[in-house]
Formats: structure tokens, C-alpha cells, sequence
């Protein structure tokens, strides 16, 4: 019962934070990029979550790092779900095999638990050092280091299913291996990769923040909830509490709410 | 609905002969290197039905896929009309050819189907890519084999775990014969099947080989099921073969004293249990 | 001899792969810097200089000459542990890291070691008593695992103990404006103030300690209580526990077999945690002021500086490959079935 709840808010705040970054420019009150009033106001009714040490609107800012945040979020966790399905499925379907091709996907097996030991945020800043600072290059960055942690759990995945007599049976039936990789394998591993997904989310989340706190995430002036954070943990260290923490919160409940929306996917299938 | 309507005849492939040439396969590595099959010599007659009978590890499943062309010999190989196996299942059309006409049955019903695909599915689809039939045309052929086999073509519109034991191998039956094969290689099909529906599994792959003259390779560790169904027995061990013979010279006067022991124990459980 | 590395081969020959590990992410660092887009020497320097002074930028990023040449230089400096000198501080980059990298690898180890003992105790709670308060409390915290970023309980933290409680020292540095600084030995600056003797500095170090530990630990731990959880409630079930409880065993013997069945995935998890550790460790330095790998790093990349970047790739490389050797041997040690071809055979 309690946990029905937990699901049930999760799915309605997921719903939210998309309606959100998608009418982000309708909702937000002030430019988020230009000076709104005196710096440093509390949170008031003409600035609902107060103005930062610039003068910004903290509500508009943090209306508009939540479209950025959560765009760059989709998008990477689509992609490299996509990517690390595709790679999980070709690793874990050759493995065992002869030649060359097996030993290449049992070097790949290695390469993705390795990558588990990889600091993320370093990936990240090198990523962004040698590339520039842009959203596309932090996409980009992000899906590298995402990418493995789907392959490898399809992967284990695809090492169970590998086995089973199906698809001997469908090779009999003269499924070409790539048809039946895709119509009988994929579809049998796709849910934990898909349930994955919500983990996914809050890493890709939490990597953007953690570059945009260190200064080196999407530039400024466009906001993003980490660079937000930076600003305002100045501000927070002299008693001026709202600029950090309002995207802060706000960057908490969204991985939250995707978490809980996510396990209601997994509860329902399970019931069934 | 259920009424089978003859729309479709599929011209039956062509197989000459089937042979396993010094075949043998190794599993593990180094210290756990296990050999399932050794330099195994085996002609199946087209044809007849034969039986391959040993206990578990005797290296006949295995056997059973590489004939199927499943599982790649690590030396020798199977001859198909005079080709080595590994080179016809190369080239894409010689594969589908050789599929055509050598079928394999599994023996777990349940896990031979994909559980999220409808039995439907399973069956229509060597129709589709063997025979190269369009999407109606291979449903008929659907409907009209399990229909042979006594069931209902409803049932093929369920998902596995929807169907008992016994409808599902005959399901597996189907999804085999549905393309007329020449040879079909059945591995433990009844092992895991109630006695009661273990006699009609028999009987039906019995009828089918007799009916159309195909040849049965019938891969058990039950002697009475494969005394039953084949006309040859062969009793393998250790990855070898130990003995061959008709059926009555096995049954009657088994030379290797592995056969002896399992002839005697059939004839402790009473002969008749199969059939 | 023989059997002796007969029985040894496992671990030596994953020892012996560790530099062929290196050498190719040295490569790929080496590949990485020179598909960067546009010009390397105009990206570090801005467009106005020389055609001299192009020259020489050129020949000390090692971008001078035939690809072969430059791979040839690479990997000879490589060899000698030379990362090169940066342009921007002219400092070399391995003495860079030589005295950062210790900082933020002893960081990250604190708030790995915190987390293990802080999610090992938890996970007893819960094992133990799964309907209590405090189990509730931690199962509704593994629930929000990846949802509380490190910076985010930092900052909180800090505007709660040191803005408005003042409990704990400002975030600017390891130790208090008065605190004499110990002499550099290790260079792991917690470990060399032990080293010193000081109660004074080691307390001052602690307490300066408290809040970017806590951070990392509140925000990593999560995950890995989820999986422990998760992996003892398995254990639990299993028969041969089911028969142990059965025999009348002790309890704490039950747990212990419980917990060193468990052990395997929680090794491995370590490793990962390891990686999220460094990571928070650079995200915090700079918020703590403290010396290690964050600033220069940030620093690095807003100036451009390749030569560091590319050093940086190659002791991520180092660093990670160390945390996986380590993992894999120890596993492989727990739990013989993992070692690979235990009967000689490649």
C-alpha cells in the first residue's frame, strides 16, 4: 500500500518534470539569461524561488536547466540503451565462438566490466576538455559511458537465453542469426535493460550536474541545474540558501520520481 | 475455422544419404576437457528408423545436434550426399536445402518455444523460410499439420505456456514435419512426457516415417521408446558406439555387456511400458 | 618450479597483462589528442603568434613531424614515466599528479572504506532485524540510489554545519589558517599527518574531513547497500543456509556464511564504488579547497592544456586497470571456479 503510493507519485512527478522541460519557455516568468531584479532576493511572490547573487530569476533558471538537464538525460539514455543492446547482443551471441569474431567479443566482455572501474565524471572531463564544452559533446560523453553498463547487463542476459532450445529450434526453422538475434533474443532480454534504464537517467543526470558544478559543463550563461549549484554553494556558504538549493531539490525529486515511476513499469509487469 | 482445407502441397526435398565420418566433439578445456563424442563412424540408412540409445553423457545428443547441423564436429564431420556438412551449411541456399530435409525435435517442448511468441509463430516459420511460402499459404500448412497430428488448429493461435506437455511435442512434431523432412532427428522426445501421452507421440512419429518413408535418427536413453519406434538399434557409450543391430539381434542377443545390462533392465521393467 | 606456477598462473598472468592494458589506452590517449577538431596548436594558444613560435608549441605538444615520429617520442617519454610538460603552467604533468593524485586517491579511499563499514552495518540491521525502524529507514534510502549527487549533501552541509551551526570548520582547505602543515612523506596528506605525530593537525584534518566523506558516503552508499540487501535476501533462501538454521548453528555463523557467500558481488561492487569515489573526490576538491586532482583538472580543461589531458587519460587508465587487477584477483582468490584455464591451457 505504501509502496503503491511511492509508484503512483513517481509516475505523476515523472509526467511533471517532462511536461515541465517540455513548456519550460511558456512556464518560465523571467529571461532566464538576463537580470530579473536585485540580487540576492529571498524567495518572494514576484520571484517565487528568489534571485541569485546576478540578480537571475531562480525560478525561470531553474524551469529552463530542467529542459537542458532532462533533454540531455532522454536523449543519452535512449541511446545508449539502444547502442548497448545492440553491443550486449553481439558480445553475448558470439562469446563462445570460434575465430575471430569470438575473440573479439570475449575482449569486449573484459573492455565493459572494465569500464565499471572507470570514474565517470574523469571520462566526462576529458570528453569535454579536448571537445569543448557543448551540449552535443556531453551527449556524446555521456552515451560512451553509458553504453557499456547496458551491453553488459544484456549481455548477462543474452548468456541465459543463449542456451535455450528456441533458438536451435527457430535455426532449424532456417532463421537466418541476425533475424533471430532480433526477433527471438532481443525481445527476451530487452526488460532488464529496459527497467536499467531508470538508473541510467540518474547517472546521465548526475554527470551533466557534476560537470556543470566543476565549470566546465554546458556554458554559460545557459542554465543547468549543476552550474546552478556551483553558483549558489557560494552564496549558501554565506547564508543566501535558495540558489543552491532550489535546483538542488529539483534535480533530487526528478531522479526520484523517474526511479519510482520505472519500478511501477517493473511491478505491473511482474503481476501479469 | 478449424476444418483443415488442403490449400498447399510443398514438393518433398531430396536426401540420399547421411553419414557421421570420425566425428568427434570436445567440451572444457585443459583439465576439464571432456570428450562427448569420439571418432564416431555412423551411416543412417534413408529410409529406415533407427534408434541411438545410451545412458546421459553417452555423447548422444550431441551426436544428435551435429547431425542436425546445430553443433560443429571439432574433427571429422557429417557427410551429406557426398559433401561434408560444414561446407553445405556455408553457402545459404544449401542450408535452407539441407534444413528442408533434416529436421531435429527437441526434447524440452517447453523451452523449444519462444514464451513471449505464439505456437503459431514456431510452426509456420519453416513453411516460411524453408519452402519459401507466403504468410497464408504457410498458416494453411500450420493448420493442416497439426491437424494430421490430431489437434486442433486453435491451439497454435496460444503462447507455450498455455498448452499441456503433450500438445506442445506435438506442436515440436509439427514445426519438424511441417516441411516434409527426409530424415528427422528426434532427441529424447518423450523423456519428459506422461507415459499415457508418450505412446501417442510414438505412434504419431512411427506413422509419419512410415507414411511418407522419411528416416528417423531416435536419440533416447529409454530402450523400450526406441525399441518401439525403430527398426535399427545402435547403443553408444563414452562417445562410442558399442554395438548395432536390427532390433530383435540387439534385443535378443546383445554382444557388448553394456548391452546386456541395459537389455536386462528392460526386460526387469516389462517390455511393453512404451507401447 | 613447475607446479608452482602451475598453481600461480592465474594471478601472474593477469599481472603480466597490466602493462599491455596500459600501453593501449596510452595509445588510444595518444589517438584521442590528435582527432580533436581544429588545430591543436591554435586551440592551446589562441590564433596571434608566430611562425617560430608555432614551431615550438608544436615540437612541446609532440605534434611535430611524421605520426610514427611522434608515436616514437610518446611512448619513449612514456617509458620513463614522462608525461610531458605543460604548456599553459610549464609545469611537468607527472610531477602534477605525482603530488595530486595521492590526495584524491586517499579521499576517495576514506569514503570507501566509510561506505563499506557504514553499508555492512546496515545491512545486518536489516538482515536481522527487517522489520525495525532503522531497516525501514535504510531500504527507503537504497530506494533513492543515483538520486543525491555528492555536491548536492555538500553544499546542503555546508550551509547547515558551517553557514548556520558553525559545528564544523570553513570549506577553504584541509586544515585550519593556524595548523602547521605536515612535512610531505607519502604525500597522502592524512596518512603523512599521522606520520608527523601532531594530535593537533590529525584532529584539525579530521574534522576538515568530515563533511566532503560524508557527502560521498551518503550520496554512493546507496547503491551498494541495495545490491548487498538484495544478495543476502538470496543467501537467506537458500537451502544450505535454510539447513544450517536448522541445525541449530549459531547465529552469528549463519550470518558470517551468509555474508561470505555475499562477498563476491560485494567485491566487485567495491571496485565500482571505487570509480564513483574518485569521481565525487574530484567533484569536491574544489567546493573543500582542497589541493588534489579537482582544480588542476577544471583548470586543465578550460585552458585547453592537451599535454595534461592526455597524462589524465593515461592515469585514469592506470588507476582504473589497478581497481579492476585488484578486484578480479581478489575474486578469483575468494572463489577458485573464476580463475580462467586452471589446467594450463591458455
Amino acid at each position: 500500500m505504501r509502496a503503491g503510493g511511492w509508484r503512483w507519485a513517481g509516475l505523476a512527478g515523472a509526467g511533471l518534470v517532462l511536461l515541465v522541460a517540455a513548456f519550460a519557455p511558456l512556464l518560465a516568468p523571467y529571461d532566464a539569461r538576463k537580470i530579473a531584479g536585485p540580487p540576492l532576493m529571498k524567495p518572494s511572490g514576484e520571484h517565487w524561488f528568489g534571485t541569485d547573487s546576478n540578480g537571475l530569476d531562480v525560478f525561470s533558471q531553474t524551469v529552463m536547466a530542467t529542459r537542458l538537464d532532462v533533454l540531455i538525460a532522454v536523449t543519452t539514455v535512449l541511446a545508449a540503451t539502444a547502442l548497448g543492446m545492440a553491443a550486449g547482443l553481439a558480445i553475448g551471441m558470439n562469446e563462445s565462438g570460434r575465430g575471430g569474431i569470438g575473440v573479439l567479443a570475449r575482449a569486449g566482455a573484459r573492455a565493459a566490466d572494465f569500464v565499471q572501474a572507470v570514474p565517470a565524471v574523469l571520462v566526462g572531463l576529458v570528453a569535454v576538455g579536448l571537445y569543448g564544452s557543448t551540449p552535443v559533446t556531453i551527449t556524446v560523453a555521456i552515451v560512451i559511458i553509458l553504453m557499456p553498463m547496458q551491453a553488459r547487463l544484456v549481455r548477462t542476459e543474452v548468456l541465459q537465453v543463449r542456451g535455450e532450445a528456441y533458438l536451435d529450434a527457430a535455426r532449424m526453422a532456417g532463421t537466418s542469426e541476425l533475424r533471430l538475434t532480433v526477433r527471438h533474443v532481443l525481445p527476451n532480454v530487452a526488460r532488464p535493460a529496459v527497467l536499467y534504464m531508470s538508473v541510467l537517467f540518474g547517472v546521465s543526470i548526475m554527470l551533466t550536474a557534476a560537470l556543470g558544478f566543476l565549470g566546465v559543463g554546458v556554458a554559460a550563461p545557459t542554465p543547468e541545474w549543476g552550474a546552478m549549484i556551483s553558483r549558489g554553494a557560494t552564496d549558501a556558504s554565506l547564508g543566501h540558501w535558495w540558489p543552491a538549493l532550489f535546483p538542488l531539490t529539483v534535480l533530487i525529486l526528478t531522479v526520484l520520481a523517474v526511479t519510482a515511476a520505472f519500478s511501477t513499469f517493473q511491478q505491473g509487469r511482474q503481476r501479469r | 475455422m478449424s476444418a483443415p482445407v488442403s490449400t498447399t502441397t510443398i514438393r518433398a526435398g531430396r536426401l540420399t544419404s547421411v553419414a557421421a565420418e570420425g566425428l568427434s566433439r570436445h567440451f572444457g578445456r585443459g583439465a576439464e576437457r571432456f570428450t562427448a563424442v569420439a571418432e564416431l563412424d555412423l551411416e543412417i540408412p534413408v529410409g529406415r528408423r533407427i534408434g541411438i540409445v545410451g545412458e546421459s553423457g553417452s555423447g548422444k545428443s550431441t551426436l544428435a545436434r551435429m547431425i542436425a547441423g546445430l553443433d560443429e564436429p571439432d574433427e571429422g564431420d557429417v557427410v551429406v550426399d557426398g559433401r561434408p556438412l560444414r561446407q553445405v551449411l556455408r553457402s545459404r541456399s544449401q542450408r535452407v536445402e539441407y534444413r528442408r530435409v533434416v529436421q531435429l525435435v527437441a526434447q524440452d517442448s517447453m523451452s523449444s518455444f519462444d514464451p513471449l511468441r505464439t505456437v503459431r509463430d514456431a510452426v509456420r516459420t519453416p513453411a516460411e523460410q524453408l519452402c519459401g511460402l507466403g504468410r497464408a499459404a504457410a498458416d494453411a500448412l500450420a493448420d493442416e499439420t497439426v491437424s494430421a497430428l490430431g489437434l486442433s488448429p486453435d491451439l497454435l493461435d496460444r503462447r507455450p505456456h498455455e498448452l499441456s506437455g503433450g500438445q506442445r511435442q506435438r506442436c515440436s512434431l509439427a514445426r519438424a514435419m511441417v516441411v516434409q523432412p527426409r530424415l528427422i532427428v528426434c532427441d529424447e522426445v518423450v523423456s519428459a512426457l506422461d507415459v499415457s501421452v508418450q505412446g501417442q507421440v510414438l505412434n504419431l512419429i512411427k506413422d509419419y516415417c512410415e507414411r511418407t518413408g522419411a528416416a528417423l535418427a531416435f536419440v533416447s536413453h529409454g530402450l523400450p521408446a526406441t525399441a518401439f519406434v525403430a527398426e535399427e538399434l545402435v547403443v553408444m557409450r563414452h562417445g562410442r558406439i558399442v554395438e548395432r543391430g536390427t532390433c530383435d539381434e540387439v534385443l535378443t542377443a546383445p554382444a557388448h555387456p553394456y548391452t546386456r545390462q541395459l537389455v536386462a533392465a528392460f526386460r526387469g521393467r516389462g517390455a511393453g511400458s512404451a507401447a | 618450479m613447475r607446479p608452482w606456477l602451475h598453481h600461480n598462473g592465474w594471478w601472474l598472468r593477469r599481472l603480466l597483462l597490466l602493462p599491455v592494458h596500459l600501453l593501449v589506452f596510452a595509445l588510444v590517449a595518444f589517438a584521442l589528442v590528435r582527432t580533436i577538431p581544429g588545430d591543436p596548436v591554435l586551440v592551446v594558444t589562441g590564433n596571434q603568434i608566430s611562425d617560430d613560435q608555432y614551431a615550438d608549441v608544436q615540437r612541446r605538444l609532440g605534434l611535430d613531424g611524421s605520426l610514427a615520429h611522434q608515436a616514437g617520442e610518446y611512448f619513449g617519454r612514456l617509458l620513463r614515466l614522462d608525461l610531458g610538460d605543460s604548456l599553459i603552467t610549464g609545469r611537468s604533468v607527472t610531477e602534477e599528479f605525482g603530488s595530486r593524485l595521492p590526495q584524491t586517491l586517499e579521499l576517495a579511499a576514506l569514503g570507501l572504506s566509510v561506505s563499506l563499514v557504514v553499508v555492512l552495518a546496515l545491512s545486518a540491521v536489516v538482515l536481522l532485524r527487517p522489520r525495525g525502524v532503522i531497516s525501514r529507514l535504510a531500504m527507503a534510502y537504497a530506494r533513492s540510489a543515483g538520486a543525491i549527487p555528492e555536491f548536492a549533501v555538500a553544499v546542503a552541509g555546508i550551509f547547515v554545519f558551517y553557514a548556520s551551526l558553525h559545528w564544523l570548520p570553513s570549506p577553504l582547505g584541509r586544515l585550519g589558517p593556524d595548523d602547521p602543515v605536515p612535512t610531505p612523506v607519502t604525500r597522502f596528506p592524512l596518512l603523512d599527518a599521522v606520520l608527523t605525530g601532531n594530535p593537533q593537525v590529525v584532529g584539525s584534518m579530521l574534522l576538515h574531513l568530515v563533511l566532503p566523506v560524508f557527502a560521498m558516503v551518503v550520496a554512493n552508499s546507496a547503491v551498494l547497500l541495495r545490491l548487498l540487501c538484495s544478495q543476502l535476501e538470496v543467501e537467506l533462501a537458500r537451502p544450505a543456509t535454510r539447513f544450517r538454521i536448522s541445525t541449530g548453528a549459531p547465529r552469528w555463523v549463519v550470518l558470517a556464511s551468509i555474508y561470505r557467500r555475499a562477498l563476491p558481488a560485494t567485491v566487485t561492487m567495491s571496485g565500482t564504488l571505487f570509480g564513483y569515489m574518485v569521481g565525487g573526490a574530484v567533484v569536491l576538491e574544489g567546493l573543500f579547497g582542497f589541493g588534489g586532482m579537482g582544480q588542476y583538472l577544471t583548470d586543465a580543461v578550460t585552458s585547453a592544456d592537451l599535454t595534461a589531458l592526455q597524462g589524465l587519460l593515461v592515469v585514469i587508465a592506470a588507476v582504473s586497470l589497478v581497481v579492476f587487477l585488484l578486484v578480479d584477483l581478489i575474486n578469483m582468490a575468494l572463489d577458485p571456479r573464476r580463475r580462467p584455464g586452471s589446467g594450463g591451457a591458455a
